[in-house]
Parts: structure tokens; C-alpha cells; sequence
């Protein structure tokens, strides 16, 4: 029996102004009719230009490409732009990385559900509409018929990520593409959204090619994995050999990358790449325990909005939190998105006014502080973005974004600061040669360094990290995990980390709050975050960490 | 939507009672009144004129006066031309001003959007070069070179249309060309822009992975988002067009108001330059709100964030 889809030898170049990349280099993968393959590796191996190749979506005018592409009996490569439009979103389909991005914000959702429908069936008004109120109740949607109606702003990520799944299932393609489905969402929500895709594959019998950075995800949804190191696939295999007898160097050091809720805390995570050990330090044991001096006292906070037409609905996004930092902790905080975890964060620094509270800095109380006032605090708090993309001035070199808080803060003399700059720079093990560099000559992980070296330049007494490793790939995700592990130890920071994964604030965190509807429902020792949990949501997060482990999930 | 228009709307009037105050003290404060400047009128005649128009009173009754007129719809009559009020000379004026406007405004947003689509879908290409050229030379060349060199070769040389007058179709098409040409380039460069911008999201890469048609993709998916800087330019577009027939009216000898506007102003007829001002200036700020409420309409982010604000 032929597969469904058979790729054999592809080869994908680009041609750029200065010499051509190869993305994809001699790549064979089938696929057969029902079954789930994933494609892992890091961004820019080459993963997504394999999807876009097989959809016929690459820019024509950019790259070549040859090899052999067979779907469903048909041979891709050479048909015509016409037929293989007719293909697309019919027999294929595919779902992209970012849900907000990839719904038209023009266009009503019913609307963009029901397109493939009138594009490949004779089906038209109002049994199109009827069909798309059908989709998005399948995809979880409770009040269907309304939402038809609304535009893709008004819906959360996980939502339009949904009703991206229903537009893609409209048509019952025999294969359905994933491209990172589930990155931009957060742990609940991933899990939702992985599950409504395995049920509707076994509902619809149809394939999935799955690509993703994270091998934790694979686990639970896939039956075999291509791993894919610089454009190449290096291992394939079911998912049960690849996680338990990786072959390849890079596959292995995947699997370690990923911080883990089973097993032992380990002090770094493994990291792939050349930086593979790091550098042995003398530790500093005795500082790793906090002292009990408290820095940040917060008491009764709440942070409430109005919203909603004509403001008559409020939303406690802090609801009476309470909690006292101590020097040179380090602070999780878990929470999904909307749980209230930035708007906390924001209250904090005084970026919003609390509607009810106090919150204390040692003796000095936050409250009605006039600009310069807050401009002190500032120099005192400091924040690490999650973006590192969006948050870095485009226009400014490395070395004039580390340096523009010490010059705001006069932290040191004008003269000083090429040499604090540089300083800052090696504590983030970043070359301080790179100091002439704009943002987009460095990668996401090297972006967040300078993000970090930026946070620390005017030495704060509390770091705040919001999400900072969220928008990372997995194993450049281990790397700044153990920067940070290795800077607290180092400089006796005291940190609130904020994220949605349990996971990951159990590698760094000391003491873990779990944040729910503006409240903080439970508190977690880090050591024992598995055992102790007790509380229901607290439950909800640890189940949906995704485990890279298919045992669990094929018993 | 609402809430907004009713904003806009109590806006307005006070826009324009602004406009009306500012016009009234600044064509008083330029040197000369509306009977000084002929020939010299023996003292008495020009006093007894004075008097007539009711120039004698002192500033602020005139002012109290001329609001109050306004209020009951009287712009009173004109101080030059004999035995004509100002609502006269508009109604005789406005309407030959305002079809070529609507005219030169249709043909600028026809042509220029076609030219901008057509440019972005062929970026890069000879196509899009030639088109891109053309609206530079579009944007540079006044009105009154493209005006005479329009007569010139489709009156003159080739007997095609009228050179100049007013009063049927075929006189309207080479002053509405001529007036639309910088316009339509503007609109041409916005919508191209704007196209490209769209179809580098990824929304558009979406709707290809759903097998739609490059036509339907364009029109459905692109269109309304590239054509959003094109709106945020109609207000002022039409404002200026309107405003800026004038070099046009006169190359093409139309009766319209642009020419009673600037002569208004020169002969210092106060009451004319009041009633022209402020049918331009109610004529801007209605273009203007419509411009923002369209802009609402085609996206549903700007009026759901109108909503709550």
C-alpha cells in the first residue's frame, strides 16, 4: 500500500540578496492514511519550510526545490498553482503557530469557518452557516450560533486557535499540518488544544503532521517523530524509541533540555549546542538558602478593572493577594494567562493603581509616589520581558540598550560604563565584543541575555521576569533557565518569576504561588511541588505540563 | 457606533463656531474695509454705505449680529455684489464646484486604487516601476501645466472635447482629470503601501493554505485592511480638492465657488467670505467624521475600542 504522503529527497533552497540557505536538505518522510508524525527540532531547522513546501506555500519566486512530493496518489511538485489550490485546505489543511495572527481581524470568525466550505463544496449561505455553527460547537465552542458573529480580537488565543482547528477540519482533509499549534497558548490551554486535535484525528481518521520544538508535546499526541538538526532529518523512529533509545547526540540532548515536573530537580538542565557544560564555578552553597530579611511586603492587594459596555462589569484581576518576599528568594508565580499574574506584576512596580492594599519596599511604602519617586524605585525593580523580539529597540546596539539604564540611573561614572557594559555582558555569557550588534544579529536566546544583562545593569535589589522563557524553543529555554539559576546564586538576586508552566518555575523558584482568577489559591515548597499540591487548579497545571514520556500516555 | 457619531456631532458645531469667530476678526483685522479701495467715494456715500451694512456699530455688536444671523440661517447680503445676498451667489456657485469635486474625488479613488492594487500585486516588476513613476510625476506636476497641456492636445490638437465652460457632461472631464490627477497618485501610493503590508500577514498565508483564489484572497482578506490608510486621507483629500478647485475653475472658466471665495477675500466683502468660509468649513469637518466613521466600520478593532473608551 502506497502512503498517504511520500517525501522523498526534498531539498528546499532560498535565495537571499547575499548567497542562498538551505533549509531543507534530503528529506524523506511518509506518511500513512490516519497515522500522527511529528517533526522536532529548534527553530530554523528547517521544520516549517518542509509544511509550506508540501502546501505549495513557499514563495515561487524565492527558492527552488526539488525532490519528489506524492499526496494521495498525485504528484505535487508538478501541478499547477490551480491544482494544487484545489488540494489545499480540502485534502490538507494546516494550522499555523500564532492563532490571533492567522484569523483575518477583519473578518467575522463564522465567516472564515465556513470560506473552505464555499471554496470546495457546492455548499453555499445558509447550510454554509449552518455547517460552521456545527464546526465550532465540535471544536468547543458553548454558544456557537453568537459566536459566528464575533471578530477574532474579541476571542481569547486558545479560542482562535479553535476556530483555526474548525476552518482547517471544515472540509475533512485526509492530512492536517500543525505548525506549533499550541506555542503561543499557555500549559491548560495547550493541553485543551492538543486533545481537541487528537480527538478529532481518530474521529476523522485522518493524519497529522505535527511539528513542534517541543518533545514534550509529542509524547501524548504522536506514534512516530522525525527529529530534524539543521535542515536534515537525523532520527526517525516510533515515539516509544526515540524517547527511551535516542540514537543521535542532538535527539538526546532534546530530551534533557526539557524541565520536567517527574523526576529529580536537577540543578542545569542540559543545554544542546556548544555550551553543552558550563562553566564550573566556584558555588556559593551557603547563599542558595534565603535569609528572612523580608524586601517585599505586600498586603490585601487588589487591582480592579471596569470593562464592558459602559463599564458595568468588573473584573478583580488582583483580588486580595497578600505575601511577603524575603531577600534573595526566588518567587514562582503560575498562573494561565488572564489568571492576573502581569497585572500583579504591573501593581508592583506602580504601573497601576491598586483599588485596595498596601505594598512596602523594606520600610518604604508605595503608595501615591510622585515621578521622581518612582523613578528611584525603578532603579530598585527591575523586569525581564517575555518577548525578546518586541522588547529591544531595533535601532539601538547591544551595548547602547545595557547602557542606557546606567546612564538614567547614574549607576556609574560616564566614563565607567563601556566597561560595566562589558561587565554585564560576561555575566550573561554573551561576548562583550558583541557590544557593536543590533538586536536582529542575534538569536531569541542571546536576545533575552541582553534583556537580562539591560534588567541588571543598574543593580536592582528585585528582578521580576515575566514569562521569559515562554517565547523560546525548548532548548535555548534551558540555556536562559540556567543563566538565570547561576545569576541568582552568583549575585544573591531576588526574584519573582512569573509563567504559565509549572515546569519551568520548579527549576528556578524557591517557593511557588499558584495564581487563579486574581488569586493566589495555593502555595508550593519547590522541592516537593508533585507531592504537596492540593489544590484543584494547582492539580489542573501539573496534569497539563505536557511529559516527555509516551509511556504515560500509551499504557 | 452611537455614541460615537453623537460625540462627533456636538464637536462640531463648536468646530465651526471657532472657524466662524476666527474669520470674522482676522478679514477685519487685514487693512481696508469693503468700500476703500475703488475709486475714492466722496466721504459721505461711504459712510452712508457704512452705515448700510451696519459697519458703523462697534466690533462686538457686528459680531453679535452676524452670529445671530447665522443662527437663523441669514448670511445677509453681499457687500459687492449689488443686490445679491450671499446665499444667492452660493446656490448659483456651489453646485458646479461640487460636481466637479464629487467628480474629481470618484475618478482620483477609481483610478488610484486600481493603480495601487495593480502596483503591489506586480511589486517590483516593470508594472509596478511604471505605475510608481507615473504618481511621483502625478504628485509634482501642478494643475495649472496639466490643465493647458490637457486642452492643448485633446481640444487643440485633437478636437476631442470642449476647451473650457460649463454646462454639459463632456466639459466636466478635463477639469475633473485635471483636479484629481495629484489625488489619485496620493491614493495610488497609500494603497499600494497599505497591500503590501496585508499580504505580508498571516492571515494571508491562511487564507492561501485555504485554497482560496488569489482574486478572492485580494478582495476578501486584503482589501479591507490595505484600504484603511486610503480612508484616513479622504477627509482631508476632499477638503482639499474642494478647496483647491479654484486654479482649475479658473483655467476652465467654471463658475464655480472657488473663484467667488478668493475674490471674496480680495475685495474684502465680508459677508461672502463668511458664507464661503463656513461652507467649506461644515463641508470639512462632515468629511472628516465620515472619513473616521468608515474607518470604524472596516475594522472592528478601532470600534470595539471606540466602545469602550
Amino acid at each position: 500500500m502506497t502512503p498517504l504522503l511520500n517525501i522523498e529527497a526534498l531539498n528546499v533552497r532560498y535565495h537571499g540578496v547575499r548567497g542562498h540557505t538551505d533549509a531543507v536538505r534530503d528529506v524523506s518522510l511518509q506518511i500513512g492514511a490516519g497515522e500522527s508524525v511529528a517533526i522536532v527540532g529548534e527553530s530554523g531547522c528547517g521544520k516549517t519550510s518542509i509544511a509550506l513546501a508540501l502546501m505549495g506555500l513557499l514563495p515561487p519566486k524565492q527558492i527552488t526545490m526539488n525532490g519528489i512530493i506524492h499526496f494521495n496518489n498525485q504528484d505535487l511538485l508538478s501541478m499547477t498553482t490551480k491544482e494544487i489550490r484545489r488540494i489545499r485546505g480540502r485534502d490538507m489543511a494546516m494550522i499555523f503557530q500564532d492563532p490571533m495572527t492567522s484569523l483575518n481581524p477583519y473578518l467575522r470568525i463564522g465567516m472564515q469557518i465556513a470560506e473552505p466550505l464555499w471554496t470546495h463544496t457546492p455548499m453555499r449561505h445558509a447550510a454554509a452557516r449552518k455547517e460552521a455553527i456545527q464546526l465550532l460547537d465540535s471544536v468547543g465552542f458553548d454558544n456557537s450560533i453568537r459566536d459566528t458573529q464575533t471578530y477574532p480580537h474579541q476571542l481569547s488565543g486558545g479560542m482562535c486557535q479553535r476556530a483555526m482547528i474548525a476552518s482547517a477540519l471544515a472540509c475533512a482533509p485526509k492530512l492536517l499540518i500543525a505548525d506549533e499549534p499550541t506555542t503561543a497558548l499557555d500549559v491548560i490551554t495547550q493541553d485543551q488544544v492538543l486533545s481537541l486535535i487528537r480527538t478529532k484525528q481518530s474521529e476523522h481518521g485522518m493524519a497529522l503532521l505535527l511539528i513542534t520544538h517541543d518533545l514534550g508535546i509529542v509524547a501524548q499526541t504522536c506514534e512516530r517523530v522525525a527529529v530534524m538538526y539543521q535542515g536534515q532529518i537525523v532520527e526517525t523512529g516510533t515515539t516509544k524509541t526515540i524517547y527511551e533509545n535516542p540514537q543521535h547526540d542532538y535527539t538526546r540532548a532534546l530530551l534533557d533540555a526539557v524541565p520536567r515536573l517527574d523526576g529529580p530537580r536537577v540543578h542545569h538542565l542540559r543545554t544542546v549546542g556548544k555550551e553543552t557544560t558550563p562553566k564550573q564555578r566556584e558555588e556559593k552553597k551557603q547563599s542558595i538558602q534565603s535569609t528572612q530579611r523580608v524586601v517585599l511586603d505586600i498586603k490585601n492587594l487588589s487591582v480592579h478593572f471596569r470593562s464592558g459596555r459602559r463599564h458595568m462589569r468588573t473584573v478583580k484581576a488582583v483580588d486580595h493577594v497578600s505575601f511577603a518576599l524575603n531577600e534573595q528568594e526566588v518567587l514562582g508565580l503560575v498562573g494561565q494567562s488572564g489568571s492576573g499574574k502581569s497585572t500583579l506584576i504591573r501593581a508592583l512596580l506602580q504601573l497601576e493603581t491598586p483599588t485596595t492594599g498596601e505594598v512596602f519596599l523594606k520600610d518604604w511604602k508605595l503608595k501615591n509616589l510622585t515621578q521622581r519617586e518612582r523613578h528611584k524605585l525603578w532603579q530598585q525593580m527591575q523586569m525581564v520581558f517575555q518577548d525578546p523580539y518586541g522588547s529591544l529597540n531595533a535601532r539601538l546596539t547591544a551595548g547602547r540598550i545595557i547602557a542606557e539604564p546606567l546612564k538614567n540611573f547614574s549607576v556609574v561614572p560616564r566614563r565607567q560604563t563601556r566597561a560595566r557594559v562589558e561587565e554585564l555582558m560576561a555575566l550573561v555569557q554573551l561576548d562583550p565584543a558583541w557590544q557593536n550588534r543590533y538586536p536582529h544579529e542575534f538569536s531569541g536566546g542571546q536576545r533575552q541575555r541582553i534583556g537580562i544583562a539591560r534588567a541588571l545593569a543598574c543593580n536592582p535589589h528585585i528582578l521580576f521576569c515575566d514569562e521569559p522563557v515562554s517565547a523560546l524553543d525548548v532548548s535555548i529555554q534551558a540555556e536562559v533557565l540556567n543563566l538565570l539559576r547561576d545569576l541568582k546564586e552568583q549575585l544573591n538576586l531576588t526574584i519573582i518569576f512569573v509563567s504559565h508552566d509549572l515546569a519551568v518555575v520548579r527549576h528556578v523558584a524557591d517557593r511557588v504561588a499558584v495564581m487563579h482568577r486574581g488569586k493566589i489559591v495555593e502555595w508550593l515548597d519547590a522541592d516537593r511541588i508533585v507531592a504537596s499540591a492540593s489544590h484543584p487548579y494547582t492539580q489542573q497545571l501539573m496534569k497539563a505540563v505536557p511529559i516527555p514520556d509516551p509511556k504515560r500516555y500509551h499504557a | 457606533m452611537m455614541p460615537r457619531i453623537f460625540r462627533r456631532l456636538l464637536y462640531a458645531p463648536i468646530v465651526l463656531l471657532l472657524l466662524v469667530t476666527m474669520t470674522f476678526f482676522l478679514v477685519r483685522l487685514a487693512p481696508g474695509g469693503p468700500f476703500s479701495n475703488e475709486r475714492d467715494l466722496p466721504e459721505e456715500v461711504e459712510s452712508a454705505l457704512n452705515a448700510r451694512f451696519g459697519l458703523d456699530q462697534p466690533l462686538h455688536i457686528q459680531y453679535m449680529r452676524m452670529v445671530g444671523g447665522l443662527l437663523r440661517g441669514d448670511l445677509g447680503p453681499s457687500m459687492k455684489h449689488r443686490d445679491r445676498t450671499v446665499k444667492d451667489i452660493i446656490s448659483d456657485h456651489l453646485p458646479p464646484s461640487l460636481l466637479l469635486g464629487t467628480t474629481a474625488i470618484l475618478l482620483a479613488l477609481w483610478v488610484g486604487i486600481t493603480i495601487g492594487i495593480i502596483s503591489a500585486l506586480r511589486a517590483n516588476t516593470l508594472i509596478d516601476y511604471l505605475g510608481m513613476g507615473a504618481t511621483v510625476i502625478g504628485i509634482s506636476l501642478p494643475a495649472f501645466v496639466f490643465g493647458p497641456l490637457l486642452q492643448l492636445i485633446f481640444s487643440m490638437k485633437l478636437g476631442w472635447l470642449p476647451v473650457a465652460g460649463y454646462g454639459n457632461a463632456s466639459q466636466l472631464i478635463l477639469p475633473a482629470v485635471t483636479l484629481s490627477l495629484p489625488f489619485a497618485a496620493r491614493f495610488a501610493r497609500l494603497m499600494r503601501a497599505g497591500m503590501l503590508e496585508i499580504l505580508s500577514e498571516d492571515f494571508i498565508r491562511t487564507a492561501h493554505a485555504k485554497g482560496l483564489s488569489e482574486f478572492t484572497i485580494v478582495t476578501r482578506h486584503a482589501l479591507r485592511g490595505a484600504i484603511l490608510p486610503v480612508i484616513s486621507f479622504l477627509g482631508p483629500a476632499i477638503a482639499a480638492i474642494t478647496t483647491g478647485s479654484l486654479i482649475v475653475e479658473k483655467i476652465f472658466n467654471i463658475p464655480g465657488l472657488g473663484r467667488e471665495f478668493v475674490e471674496s477675500a480680495l475685495n474684502r466683502d465680508y459677508t461672502l467670505v463668511m458664507g464661503t468660509t463656513l461652507v467649506y468649513g461644515t463641508f470639512i469637518v462632515l468629511c472628516n467624521m465620515l472619513a473616521d466613521l468608515s474607518y470604524a466600520a472596516l475594522d472592528p478593532r478601532v470600534r470595539d475600542a471606540e466602545e469602550v473608551a
